[in-house]
């Protein structure tokens, strides 16, 4: 009886490894979405050589020609680019002390053919000095490129119409 | 042979403890704790909602950090009515962060605001929980078939920081009980 557990916890963890270590192409998407998390999110005194790292970083989770278009409270706004979405994102930590971004409820949807994909997601923003975080949904279209899975659209959606 | 003193009292107080937490037979405690953990996952998975508020669009019905719990069960055989709270998913899928809004528009019904009140089919609607003054305008949009149209409490806040407008009934996943 003892060997039986050993043997399926045994087959558990080694399918989780093997989950883990080849992990399709909605696996890569979803540790991209977890990235762009890490990245977006910064804290009080960052310095500013890593918040140059990370930026950097979080550009290349873009396509060179990337369109983001946001519709928030000032209005709309699109940000075309991987340059403007470093830009933008060095601009947003001279606004805010702090922000810890998440990202709820992701879905995958890959297309057929395996090059491209749509991710939906709810985001939530913690800003400091802020009581209350943002939420917003959001619609991600990723392209397969030769550096794998990179975000080439995104846009917000509204919850309610 | 009899053993020390301490060392009587030490069996005792593990036999105390063990009693305890574990009970008399261990096997009906874990029995028993099992099918409490099953019940527990089923009633707040398909029967409540328990939600911690964040922001301050349902004040002061509802403020920021308080605990609420929505009853999914609630619109299985009635529809929502007007002046209900409810719990509103933001996307189709969207299982874990909701939208805590009331019901002020019903399907068919043309909704809008006039100086922060809600007009309804042009009429203004009676709304004792508005405590705030508001300026909020806006021209009406119809509710279709299966839509209703929800908006929060607290029309002090700007109108463009308010989420507020038309929902499906399947994005409703519960009204709001407390």
């Amino acid at each position: 009886m003892k060997k039986i557990i050993i043997a399926v916890l045994g087959l558990i963890v080694a399918g989780f490894f093997l989950r883990a270590c080849f992990a399709g192409a909605e696996g890569q998407i979803r540790k991209q979405l977890t990235t762009l998390e890490e990245l977006v999110s910064y804290e009080a005194g960052e310095g500013d050589l890593a918040a140059l790292g990370k930026v950097k970083r979080l550009g290349g989770l873009f396509t060179e020609d990337v369109e983001i278009r946001l519709a928030g409270i000032k209005g709309a706004r699109t940000v075309n680019g991987r340059k403007q979405v470093q830009q933008a994102a060095m601009a947003a930590r001279s606004q805010a002390g702090s922000l810890e971004a998440s990202l709820h409820d992701i879905t995958v949807n890959v297309a057929e053919d395996k090059r491209s994909a749509t991710a939906e997601a709810t985001g939530r923003a913690k800003v400091s000095g802020e009581r209350s975080s943002i939420v917003q949904d959001f619609v991600f279209g990723f392209e397969k490129t030769e550096e794998g899975w990179l975000i080439a659209r995104v846009r917000t959606v509204e919850a309610l119409r | 042979m009899s053993l020390p003193h301490g060392q009587c009292s030490a069996d005792r107080m593990a036999g105390i403890f063990k009693r305890l937490f574990l009970g008399g037979n261990l096997r009906r405690t874990l029995i028993r704790a099992g099918l409490l953990v099953v019940l527990t996952v089923l009633v707040f998975r398909f029967v409540l909602a328990p939600l911690r508020l964040d922001g301050s669009s349902m004040e002061p019905t509802f403020k920021h950090g308080q605990i609420a719990v929505a009853n999914r069960l609630a619109y299985l055989n009635e529809a929502p009515k007007r002046g209900d709270v409810v719990a509103v998913r933001m996307r189709n899928t969207g299982r874990s962060i909701f939208l805590l809004k009331r019901v002020v528009g019903l399907p068919g019904e043309m909704i809008g605001f006039e100086a922060g009140k809600v007009t309804v089919d042009g009429e203004r609607l009676e709304e004792d929980y508005l405590t705030f003054d508001s300026d909020w305008d806006r021209d009406p949009v119809r509710c279709e078939a299966n839509e209703y149209f929800v908006v929060g409490d607290n029309r002090s806040m700007p109108i463009e920081q308010h989420s507020f407008g038309r929902t499906s009934l399947k994005r409703i996943v519960g009204k709001v009980i407390f």
